[in-house]
């Protein structure tokens, strides 16, 4: 009897101790994030899955070649970083040639193509411009805002240095090394001489998303998002509910409520611009309207953008080319966006808001059916035939 | 009682095979109903929390470890305490939320600029709260939310 009672106490004890033992595997979704610094920028993983030790041990993997990946194209593309790729052509003299690593060349190479396509209207050669208006210099910060206010003949040469941008070459030679040479143009100012400088910033943290949409594939990763800063996202699946509820931010923060168009979203890439995100206002004409100064650029005018459109957005397609291509649509304006959107972006689904005398319209090639205007004040003034937008 | 019945009960064994059949039953069902209802419970302590704006984890804190990560372009420490810290959460156009994490395990929001404090007097975690995934801090017109380990931070939503 005793042996008997001995033998279950014995059962029993050990269903209790292999319980508390084994390690609790999960068996049901849920999501762990990692953050990454880039770029001066924070970059933020969400991947949703069931997390066994494998694909936690996987995740963190994962999340160390990302990592690892930010961190090489930050400094190939950083302006700051020393001996940088885009550093050293910056350094470099007019007319000269130096060599650039491979990052660097498929950015570049990138960056001339989205030039050609929007006919100048991405230019990341507005370098100077940016600097002028202090978008890119800390040391600015706190300065009254008419030194913030460049003078058009200032403005008017370091925008013609960065016209010269479609003059950059960029080739692989045969020793399969990369090289850049710089257009030989120069303006000078104050008997200070000056060449060509470019920032591939914006392009190129579109570039690590594209980048990280590859790792996360090579992991065999499903669900979750990579956002990179504000402007570029890739969206994978949504565990839960398939696509992602992408809300795209109200550009006028000076109203209640955080979103101004929402639209579902799944394994697609996509950027969006604002001018919403860096800008000061000031009276610069002393007419008693204070004008809108944002960091997108014009490169027609190399002045901050000041055409009406407040925000676009590109879902689709590379998230390197969508986020030069929202900047290029900021700058044509409204008519010439539309028309550019028609010709060219046609694969893609693309939206702006155009701030029309205080009247907030929203123009876009995504049928209504696939998106929800989710602000009172904001409304579709487009329509679509046979996928293209119509202006009324 | 006889000595005849005595001596009966004295040979017989004490359970009879449907005996132990029966009770392994019943002694398996328990532990499985055991395994069941209290493993698979989360009773686990609040392990930290992660401050979540538009789309980005600005501030991670573990009650074990301390501060995870912090933004500094949007996180400031205003007081350090062994008892306490509390943090100001400064947002898009002077909008800030102030959040107290008192170190035994308890987070609130202590005060905002938002228009009608919600978040202020609303919820607060304590560190035996965690039940389910539907609890976390939140304020809407800030956009910002706190969100404890283990919680659904993928619910979704993302805003660009």
């Amino acid at each position: 009897m005793k042996k008997i009672i001995s033998a279950i106490t014995a059962v029993c004890a050990s269903l209790i101790l292999f319980t508390g033992c084994t390690p609790k595997e999960e068996t049901e979704y849920s999501s762990r994030n990692s953050l990454f610094l880039s770029m001066n920028t924070e970059a933020s993983l969400i991947v949703s899955d069931i997390f066994t030790t494998e694909k936690k041990n996987k995740f963190e993997e994962m999340s160390q070649d990302i990592s690892n990946t930010l961190n090489k194209i930050n400094n190939s593309l950083s302006v700051n970083v020393l001996n940088s790729s885009i550093n050293k052509f910056n350094q470099a003299d007019a007319g000269e040639t130096v060599e650039i690593d491979n990052t660097a060349f498929e950015v570049l190479t990138l960056a001339k193509n989205v030039y050609d396509l929007t006919g100048g209207y991405y230019n990341p050669a507005v370098y100077y411009n940016v600097q002028a208006y202090g978008f890119n210099e800390s040391s600015v910060l706190g300065k009254p805002l008419d030194e913030r206010i460049p003078s058009d003949v200032v403005i008017e040469k370091y925008n013609s240095l960065s016209s010269h941008f479609g003059e950059v070459e960029v080739y692989q030679a045969e020793n399969n090394k990369y090289y850049a040479k710089k257009p030989t143009a120069t303006i000078d100012i104050d008997g200070v001489t000056y060449s060509m400088k470019i920032d591939l910033g914006g392009i190129g943290k579109g570039y690590a998303v594209d980048e990280v949409n590859k790792l996360i594939d090579g992991y065999g990763f499903k669900y979750g998002y990579f956002s990179f800063g504000t402007s570029s996202i890739l969206i994978k699946e949504h565990y839960k509910n398939g696509g992602y509820n992408l809300g795209i931010t109200n550009p006028r923060t000076d109203m209640e409520g955080n979103v101004y168009l929402s639209v579902s979203v799944k394994n697609e890439s996509l950027s969006s611009s604002g001018d919403y995100e860096q800008f000061f206002l000031y009276d610069s004409d002393g007419d008693g309207v204070k004008e809108w100064y944002c960091h997108v650029f014009d490169p027609t005018t190399g002045k901050p953008v000041q055409t009406g459109i407040m925000s676009a957005t590109v879902i689709g397609g590379s998230a390197a080319e969508d986020d030069a291509l929202t900047t290029a649509i900021m700058a044509m304006g409204k008519e010439r966006a539309v028309e550019f959107i028609n010709e060219k972006l046609s694969s893609r689904r693309v939206a702006f808001s155009y701030d029309a005398n205080g009247k907030y319209e929203i123009i876009t090639n995504i049928p209504e059916s696939e998106l929800s205007v989710v602000h009172s004040k904001f409304e579709i003034v487009s329509t679509l035939s046979d996928g293209k937008i119509v202006l009324g | 009682m006889s000595l005849k019945k005595v001596e009966q009960v004295k040979s017989d064994k004490g359970f009879k095979i449907w005996d132990v059949i029966i009770y392994g039953i019943i002694i398996a069902l328990v532990v499985v109903l055991f395994i069941v209802v209290f493993a698979k419970r989360d009773t686990s302590p609040l392990k930290g929390v992660r401050f979540k704006y538009v789309n980005e984890i600005v501030y991670e804190y573990d009650f074990e470890k301390g501060e995870i990560s912090r933004n500094q372009a949007y996180v400031e420490i205003t007081e350090d305490t062994d008892e306490k810290l509390v943090l100001r959460v400064s947002l898009a156009d002077g909008g800030y939320n102030v959040v107290e994490i008192n170190k035994s395990g308890l987070v609130r929001i202590i005060s905002a600029n938002c228009p009608k404090q919600d978040c202020v007097y609303g919820n607060t975690f304590f560190n035996s709260e965690i039940k389910d995934n539907s609890g976390y801090l939140h304020c809407l017109p800030h956009n910002f939310q706190i969100l404890p380990y283990g919680y659904d931070i993928d619910d979704g939503n993302i805003i660009i």
